[in-house]
């Protein structure tokens, strides 16, 4: 495996079982995140980005989700083969997560200092006093007053909360920082500066970025390369600046299409028509398919798999959009 | 748009219902103690085709006799059969659990009612009924049946009186919360009056709670009756209650064990029931444990 | 925090005057003449006269419910129909007998009932979960003397390991303790159960264990200490329910307790020693209340801040102490 890469996933496949029906949540997955990459994963909701994310720390509920087969590296060690216990010093330590909610992901009855404090110890011999230096310093770092250790998270504001959460995952200096989601629960302006936290502390630690998100704005703001996700696959996938440029796959240029543009004149949103299927009841062939204006024969029967179609760009289509000349 | 949920709501009453079933039907325990239930429930309607003796016949020349075939569950130290006893008990344990939910549910619910539609009676109701439940209870049941006296009559306005204040609050927080609810804001803009929107919004959401709320208070009521008539203060002999009947064998507890505890064995039973019923219908009216 | 504590102790009081007053007139309405009662039968109509001037029954309502409340302040807890003895006596070396089954009996109950409540709910839907229902549903269902006789046929009269009645040392408690502590470990079990089930789902489980946090810390340090405000008011409303309901294991057990003192009261229509002893009782469960409602302010630091800063909600901290 190349040096350079961090993270790297190999067929991932992950279901859900519930009692009636099995959730196929992310089939067949596979990419790589190289050292201090940016890397944004792009898809509607029930597409399987949380999962996948979920999948790397093991974190996926069980029961009643499970990882059924597929492979993940960090660092050339196979993750899947770790126990629960190497698993723990990895999470928090050398990858680190956060999550959609700011509002609900901090623990309402103790302070941020004991937040901070508890990864802090966890992972490093430490003594209280220096956790406590450490703590006050993660919070100085994404701009909250040091002093403020003492106080609970009922105390801060929803975008002051997730500066919060976001110093709890570096306080360890991760490898990896995977953000599901991180500003789809706030106020536009409060997105604005928590990106720019994440994309300042990006810059100055030197760590990878697992960036999910729905937003493609957000994502040819802050990622390098960019994945779009569909129904648990990945449907096209390179650079952003290559997939930007030259959009392949028809559900990507559905999603481009339905953002409303300020420098045209249009009466009507253009949405995708139809709705992703349900993932407990996945068509043979192509998920896209019954949506798909490219839509062929071979759709219907036959799963497209990634094939490369230029320098660092990828697409699982059978027919995908030919640029124009 | 909140008209049709309206119109749904009620529409789908029906197909609610059967949903509610199904579920519950899943359940084994629910279902197993919903049959037994029943099952108590003829007993007692038939009791004096099933019951094999007359339950106040005395026979001095069997007394205090060990269960045999004669005698499943044996005989007290009057001779009379046991097993009679509490077939005949088990119309006291149905009907008096029965009627002081009914009572006290209605009444409650009324009164949950007003206090919510009215402020000016929201405060006096409640204050006055937080009096009442600061009291524990087995004290305040005394002091009720010092009153009122010992009858079974008393006992189920006493019970009654005791359960009220619990029914009350649960209306009363669902007619707040549910007040708000768009879809009851939509009717009152078409112009409905209060009355229709009781009927039709109100009281049909709050039924799941109402119902389990009965389901696990009839088996505290039946045990609170039984505590009383256990210390005395309840039915009289020589009537057949399950708890008076607890407390006339505890003389014999070293002799004649089953004297006490399978009048005991009946409570639990009947009581395991409800709660595993009224459990069993928590869940089944969840709309959120569709898993 | 201290105006805070004040204002709650001031309210309690209040309540208790209102339930005194509430009790108290509804002993108006016990049929028959008091008199009559404390004279017993076959009383002429002297002596029915001197003794209503001695009891000083014929006064109107508010004069002998203040003179209550006055003799109360001062410790008297008035005189015995039937004994004439003063009822404060009788109270102080009976209640210490109903406080320690119905304390020791909660706390065990507890224990247990945390434990239970917290292995069910991490392990849900497994053998251990659905067998403790079972049992802890068995706590429910049972009548509380009919479990204090089935300890005692087993424990005492098949086993011989334990003393069937008397209170005379530490052997004579565990059977009416723990006769309470099952019954109590139902309720707090069922709640425990419930409670974690719910906090469990929270988004910052999943963030205590994506640090890395061992399972368990994060089931009693993130888990528990959150899911306890709900268990902490089923421990107080249960603890309130066995301080007046003592009477039924103290009738088991012949314990001279509280809870047997007025049953007798009772039946012999001994109105101020009911009165007296539900007054008691009524006491006791304020304080609980009222020690409760502090600790919410203490585990919960929303309830801390809420009241640090001044900020008066007093009704939403007892009824929404459990909502996030």
């Amino acid at each position: 495996m190349d040096e350079n890469t961090l993270l790297k996933i190999d067929n991932l496949v992950v279901k859900y079982f519930l009692r009636k029906s099995t959730v196929e949540a992310v089939n067949g997955v596979s990419f790589e995140i190289k050292k201090g990459e940016r890397v944004g994963l792009v898809g509607e909701t029930g597409a399987g980005k949380t999962t996948t994310a979920l999948s790397i720390l093991d974190l996926v509920s069980n029961p009643p989700g499970r990882i059924v087969s597929g492979d993940i590296y960090l660092n050339g060690e196979n993750l899947r083969q770790k126990s629960e216990k190497e698993m723990r010093k990895i999470r928090g330590n050398d990858i680190a997560m956060i999550f959609q909610d700011p509002m609900t992901s901090l623990n309402p009855v103790l302070t941020v200092g004991d937040q901070i404090m508890e990864v802090v110890r966890l992972h490093n011999d430490m003594t209280k006093f220096e956790a406590m230096d450490k703590a006050k310093e993660m919070l100085e770092l994404v701009g909250i007053p040091g002093e403020r250790y003492l106080e609970y998270p009922h105390q801060f504001s929803g975008g002051m909360k997730q500066r919060v959460v976001i110093a709890i995952a570096l306080a360890c200096n991760p490898k990896l920082l995977i953000a599901d989601e991180p500003t789809s629960a706030l106020d536009v302006t409060i997105q604005a500066q928590v990106l720019d936290l994440i994309n300042e502390l990006r810059n100055r630690l030197g760590m990878s970025l697992l960036l999910i998100t729905h937003d493609l704005g957000v994502v040819a703001e802050t990622c390098d390369k960019v994945m779009i996700m569909y129904a648990g696959h990945i449907v096209e996938s390179g650079t952003v600046d290559k997939v930007y440029r030259n959009i392949m796959h028809p559900y990507t240029s559905g999603l481009f299409n339905a953002i409303p543009k300020l420098d045209e004149d249009t009466d009507r949103l253009q949405p995708i028509k139809g709705m992703m299927p349900d993932p407990s009841n996945l068509p043979e062939g192509c998920a896209f398919c019954d949506r798909c204006p490219n839509a062929v024969e071979a759709c219907k029967t036959r799963k497209p798999e990634l094939v490369q179609v230029e320098e660092d760009h990828m697409v699982a289509c059978f027919n995908p959009i030919k640029k124009e000349a | 748009m909140a008209k049709n949920d309206a119109y749904k709501k009620k529409e789908g009453g029906n197909s609610q219902f059967k949903m509610v079933w199904i579920k519950l039907r899943e359940n084994k325990f629910a279902m197993a103690s919903l049959f037994i239930l029943i099952a108590v429930c003829l007993v007692a309607l038939f009791a004096p085709l099933i019951a094999p003796y007359d339950y106040t016949k005395q026979n001095y020349e069997e007394i205090l006799m060990f269960p045999c075939l004669k005698h499943p569950f044996g005989t007290d130290q009057f001779g009379r059969d046991i097993m009679s006893r509490i077939i005949w008990g088990s119309r006291y344990t149905i009907v008096i659990g029965v009627l002081t939910m009914v009572v006290s549910g209605v009444i409650g619910t009324v009164l949950g009612i007003l206090a919510a539609y009215y402020p000016k009676l929201d405060n006096p109701i409640m204050r006055f009924l937080d009096i009442f439940s600061s009291i524990p209870d087995m004290a305040l049941l005394m002091c009720l049946v010092i009153i009122l006296g010992t009858s079974m009559r008393n006992m189920i306005i006493a019970l009654g009186l005791y359960y009220i204040p619990g029914y009350a609050r649960l209306a009363r927080s669902k007619v707040l919360t549910l007040r708000n609810e768009e879809y009851v804001e939509a009717s009152i803009a078409l112009g409905a009056s209060d009355g229709r929107i009781l009927m039709s919004h109100i009281l049909p959401n709050s039924l799941a709670p109402i119902i389990v709320r009965f389901t696990m208070s009839t088996g505290g009521c039946i045990l609170e009756a039984a505590s009383l008539s256990y210390i005395g203060l309840g039915i009289q002999p020589p009537e057949p209650e399950w708890g008076l009947m607890i407390s006339q064998g505890k003389g014999f507890l070293s002799t004649n064990w089953y004297y006490s505890i399978i009048p005991g064995l009946c409570i639990v039973l009947v009581s395991y029931c409800l709660n595993y019923l009224g459990d069993g219908l928590r869940d089944a009216l969840d709309p959120r444990l569709n898993y | 925090m201290l105006k805070y504590s004040v204002k709650r102790l001031l309210f309690m009081i209040l309540t208790l005057f209102l339930t005194t007053l509430f009790v108290f007139a509804l002993l108006e309405f016990v049929p028959g003449d008091p008199a009559r009662i404390i004279a017993g039968e076959g009383a002429t109509e002297a002596s029915l006269a001197a003794i209503r001037d001695e009891f000083q029954l014929n006064d109107p309502f508010f004069v002998r419910f203040f003179r209550y409340i006055g003799n109360l302040l001062q410790g008297n807890l008035g005189v015995s129909y039937k004994t004439r003895q003063p009822i404060a006596g009788a109270i102080g070396s009976r209640l210490p007998l109903t406080m320690i089954i119905a304390f020791w009996g909660v706390i065990v109950g507890t224990l247990l009932g945390l434990l239970a409540g917290t292995v069910s709910a991490v392990k849900q839907y497994s053998l251990f979960d659905r067998v403790l229902t079972f049992i802890s549903l068995f706590g429910k269902s049972a009548p509380s003397f009919w479990i204090a006789m089935l300890f005692v046929l087993i424990f005492s009269l098949k086993l011989g390991w334990l003393p069937a009645s008397g209170s005379y040392s530490f052997k004579y408690w565990i059977l009416p303790v723990a006769t309470i502590g099952l019954q109590a470990s139902s309720g707090i079990t069922r709640m425990t159960r419930s409670s974690v089930l719910e906090v469990i789902r929270q988004d910052y489980i999943r963030t205590a264990r994506a640090k890395g946090q061992v399972e368990w810390v994060v089931v009693i340090r993130h888990g528990l200490r959150n899911a306890f405000i709900p268990i902490l008011t089923q421990i107080s409303s249960s603890l309130c329910e066995y301080l007046g309901g003592t009477v039924l294991v103290e009738s088991v057990f012949a314990i001279p307790g509280l809870g047997n003192y007025v049953l007798e009261a009772v039946q012999r229509q001994d109105l101020p020693v009911v009165l007296s002893g539900i007054f008691i009782i009524c006491a006791m469960c304020s304080v609980v209340i009222l020690v409760t409602d502090l600790a919410y302010a203490f585990i919960d630091p929303r309830i801390k801040s809420t009241y640090g800063f001044g900020v008066k909600k007093k009704k939403t901290a007892q009824k929404e102490g459990g909502n996030k």
